[in-house]
């Protein structure tokens, strides 16, 4: 096991380098437009190609990418060409405030989901449609259109929460919390929508195998056998999709954090993007692939515990 | 051993105190916009780039850099008028090569240090010398001296007109030349002006909390004690944070500035920051001879419905125009806004006689233009021309304007002064005109203009170039993009456009 994740998380280093390669060259043919653009108008050739010595960006790309992966293993990720801010702790801060919203909208997507999931297996009829409905629901609903209603009612009209900005959970817990409410509560509607269809869906094929109803004629209980056999059954494939919607809200969390300027991942790495600011967009895309590899590896972790035959050998 | 309904209990109990001490917080929220507010709490959509007096950017960034560094020079809010500042007087000589700025004698950094002329002189000399956005304003200065402890002087290569207006923004912040080559300047620099930054509750690039200095030369005229202020780019959140109390001052979309009430907020409309145009780029047809053509330049500005444009996409909020220089301004002729009425047939006429219609050109589509594509188009087709838009990404828009590649492009510039606004337009070197077009006619009139030193002198020179121009048709002028602010109850605004300079000294406590 320990070799397996030694292999896969090499795997991981290996494309973060790779990507970051690609990238490299890709924004290579764009540092004179992003010497200009920080410039301004007044740019004028001289000024351009001062700027860019002072930069080391007249160098050639693999020599550049060298020196910042040379940098980047020390953990030196360089600094912004706009804030001067290292871009290291920069990448890590704004991940820490969309990782504070994505989490625990996971976490209740997952709860939520596997409840009204079985439930709605479970019971049929009416529970299944009422289930069916809110999924449907959840889909059909703008997420930016729901964010925005939320804000209105609940910030503006109610004054009970924050209707822009973020607190650190560690300078004040409740603040925290108060400002991540709708933004969780957002992304958990569009999770539930997506999650609660696959546990159903998976559930109801679970519930109508042999070994289930031989379960039942040994008399095991509802419960025992929703609970121990079949939800197990049912989880990695759901587990597969749970990976797949944090990924999902990794790139989509930008519309959540404009709405409510939160200084997140996805807001910064859209701004670099746009500004053209090198060291951030490798900085962005070396942790962004690390994120990935990790969040990959744990869910076939956690479906290898979940399915004995899914094991790695 | 508790039982699962007791359990079920003790978790209500937990929920509700959890519920009741967000709700109770919410009571605790400190709201900025009662009357008489001392604290201002501004939208910007954007923070600095950099604090480093070598890389300041003007516009909006200036909200919080003016406040942490002092510039020489500052602008009246209600005439737009250039203003003593740091520098109390200035003078040139007569040929315009050297400037002498004369310093107040009270003035202290954050620190508590002298700020004199050695200081000043320093800060100029390293922006002069550090590559970087400034650097290029002081392409015509030729050495920087610290006369004697309150003056300085800045001697030229030539006489440059656009100096002396730079110096109330960025080319004009003082740097503490103690710290300046410090890593602490790019993010926390001490400076001379009337806020200190609050680095404690600052969070770069998204909330930037500033203290008011009251050992402050001018602290008299700034009204808040503190200062917030919030990096909001997107309008709506923008709006929320203003109706939800969380801020007190913010430009907001006249499309949705109904949902504001009325009671708690005054909105305020600034008619023209920024002038929204058509470039031609290839004025002498180098490449696209049709643009040489006056004829062809004249149809385009007859092609555009301005006042169609100002009410459907600009929502009334702005003006619409023929030239360039600032309303506000003594540059600004109000009597050739007569010279390109909406009229496409006159302009197909134009373009018929000329021998150029079933012209196609390829323009940058960029996030500037997209509102305005379709209409443009339109215009095109009406007068016999073509406009084919291709996508450029925002970090190549500026190289694709400057490249060549393109005969026309579409640009919003925001107003600086007659000087650095009639160079970038139309001079040989400006931003707007990167093929270096000029004609015998304009030659003459920029050589007078750099050869008058006073700007009072210089200005019939000035209209005279605004109404050449727009006579040649070297742009397409649409409108003059306006603004809307929105301030809460006790917060105004102290411009009504004149000078639209991103400074605190905008907004004071109303009386």
């Amino acid at each position: 096991m320990i070799s397996y994740i030694a292999k896969r998380l090499g795997t991981g280093i290996v494309l973060a380098l790779l990507v970051v390669f690609i990238t490299f060259l890709l924004i290579g043919t764009m540092v004179e437009d992003v010497a200009r653009t920080i410039l301004g108008q007044s740019a004028t050739p001289e000024t351009t190609a001062a700027l860019m010595a002072a930069k080391g960006w007249d160098r050639p790309v693999p020599v550049q990418y060298w020196d910042w992966l040379v940098a980047a293993v020390q953990g030196d990720f360089g600094q912004s060409v706009y804030t001067s801010l290292p871009v290291g702790p920069a990448v890590a801060d704004r991940l820490a405030v969309t990782l504070s919203i994505i989490v625990p909208a996971l976490l209740l997507t997952v709860v939520i989901s596997v409840c009204l999931g079985v439930w709605s297996a479970s019971r049929g009829g009416a529970a299944d449609r009422i289930a069916q409905g809110l999924s449907l629901t959840g889909y059909v609903v703008p997420g930016l259109l729901l964010a925005i209603g939320l804000v209105v009612l609940l910030a503006v009209q109610l004054k009970w929460l924050p209707a822009t900005g973020y607190t650190p959970l560690a300078d004040d817990p409740v603040g925290w919390l108060r400002s991540i409410t709708i933004p969780v509560v957002v992304l958990t509607i569009g999770g539930v929508a997506n999650l609660t269809a696959q546990v159903r869906g998976r559930m109801i094929d679970e519930l109508r195998k042999d070994y289930v109803r031989t379960l039942r004629t040994r008399g095991v209980s509802s419960t025992a056998i929703i609970v121990k056999h079949a939800l197990r059954n049912a989880g990695s494939p759901a587990l597969t999709v749970l990976s797949l919607e944090f990924i999902q809200m990794l790139g989509g969390a930008l519309i959540i954090e404009n709405v409510f300027a939160l200084p997140g991942y996805g807001s910064y790495a859209f701004n670099a993007a746009l500004q053209g600011d090198i060291p951030v967009i490798l900085g962005i895309t070396a942790f962004g692939v690390a994120l990935v590899t990790v969040v990959n590896l744990a869910t076939d972790l956690a479906n290898g515990w979940l399915n004995p035959k899914a094991r790695v050998q | 051993m508790p039982t699962t309904s007791h359990r079920r209990g003790a978790a209500a109990i937990a929920s509700a105190a959890v519920l009741s001490s967000l709700l109770a917080a919410c009571g605790g929220q400190d709201s900025s916009d009662g009357s008489g507010a001392t604290e201002l709490a501004l939208a910007a959509f954007s923070g600095p780039n950099s604090l480093d007096p070598a890389q300041l950017v003007d516009g909006q960034q200036m909200f919080v850099w003016s406040s942490i560094l002092d510039t020489l020079l500052a602008r009246d809010y209600e005439t737009g008028e250039l203003i003593p500042n740091a520098a109390e007087s200035w003078e040139y000589n007569e040929d315009g090569t050297e400037l002498t700025l004369h310093l107040r004698d009270d003035m202290t950094f954050s620190d508590g240090d002298p700020v004199d002329a050695v200081a000043v002189a320093a800060t100029m000399e390293r922006n002069r010398t550090t590559a970087g956005i400034v650097q290029v304003k002081y392409g015509a200065v030729q050495s920087i001296t610290a006369v004697d402890e309150h003056t300085v002087t800045v001697a030229f290569t030539h006489n440059d007109p656009q100096f002396l207006p730079n110096l109330a923004l960025s080319t004009g912040a003082i740097g503490d030349p103690d710290t300046l080559d410090d890593e602490r300047t790019a993010t926390d620099p001490i400076g001379s002006g009337p806020y200190t930054l609050d680095t404690a509750n600052t969070v770069p690039g998204t909330t930037y909390v500033l203290k008011k200095r009251e050992d402050y030369w001018n602290a008299d005229a700034y009204d808040f004690e503190k200062v917030t202020v919030r990096v909001l780019q997107d309008p709506t959140a923008s709006l929320n944070a203003l109706q939800a109390g969380e801020i007190n001052a913010a430009t907001v979309q006249a499309q949705v500035s109904g949902q504001l009430d009325q009671n708690r907020f005054a909105l305020q409309q600034i008619d023209a920051q920024a002038t929204a145009y058509l470039d031609i780029l290839d004025r002498g047809g180098e490449q696209w001879p049709a643009l040489g053509d006056v004829r062809v330049r004249q149809a385009i500005n007859y092609a555009i419905d301005r006042e169609g444009i100002l009410d459907s996409i600009m929502a009334g909020v702005g003006m619409a125009t023929t030239q360039i220089y600032s309303p506000y301004g003594e540059v600004y002729d109000e009597s050739l806004n007569d010279a390109y009425p909406y009229d496409p047939d006159k302009g197909r006429a134009l373009v018929e006689e000329a021998g150029y219609e079933g012209t196609v050109f390829t323009i940058p589509s960029t996030f500037l233009s997209t509102s305005y594509e379709s209409v443009l188009s339109q215009a095109f087709e009406d007068i016999g021309l073509g406009l084919e838009w291709e996508a450029v990404p925002p970090q190549q828009a500026q190289s694709a304007h400057l490249s060549g590649d393109y005969p026309l492009s579409f640009q919003v510039t925001g107003f600086n002064s007659p000087e650095a606004d009639s160079v970038s337009h139309f001079g040989a070197s400006g931003y707007s005109n990167p093929r270096g077009y000029t004609d015998a006619t304009v030659d003459a009139l920029f050589e007078q203009i750099n050869s008058t030193v006073d700007l009072e002198e210089a200005l019939p020179s000035y209209r005279e170039l605004n109404a050449y121009a727009v006579e040649q048709a070297f742009e397409a002028p649409i409108v003059f993009t306006g603004g809307l602010w929105a301030t809460a109850d006790g917060i105004s605004l102290t411009t009504t456009g004149a000078s639209t300079i991103s400074t605190v000294r905008l907004f004071d406590v109303e009386s």
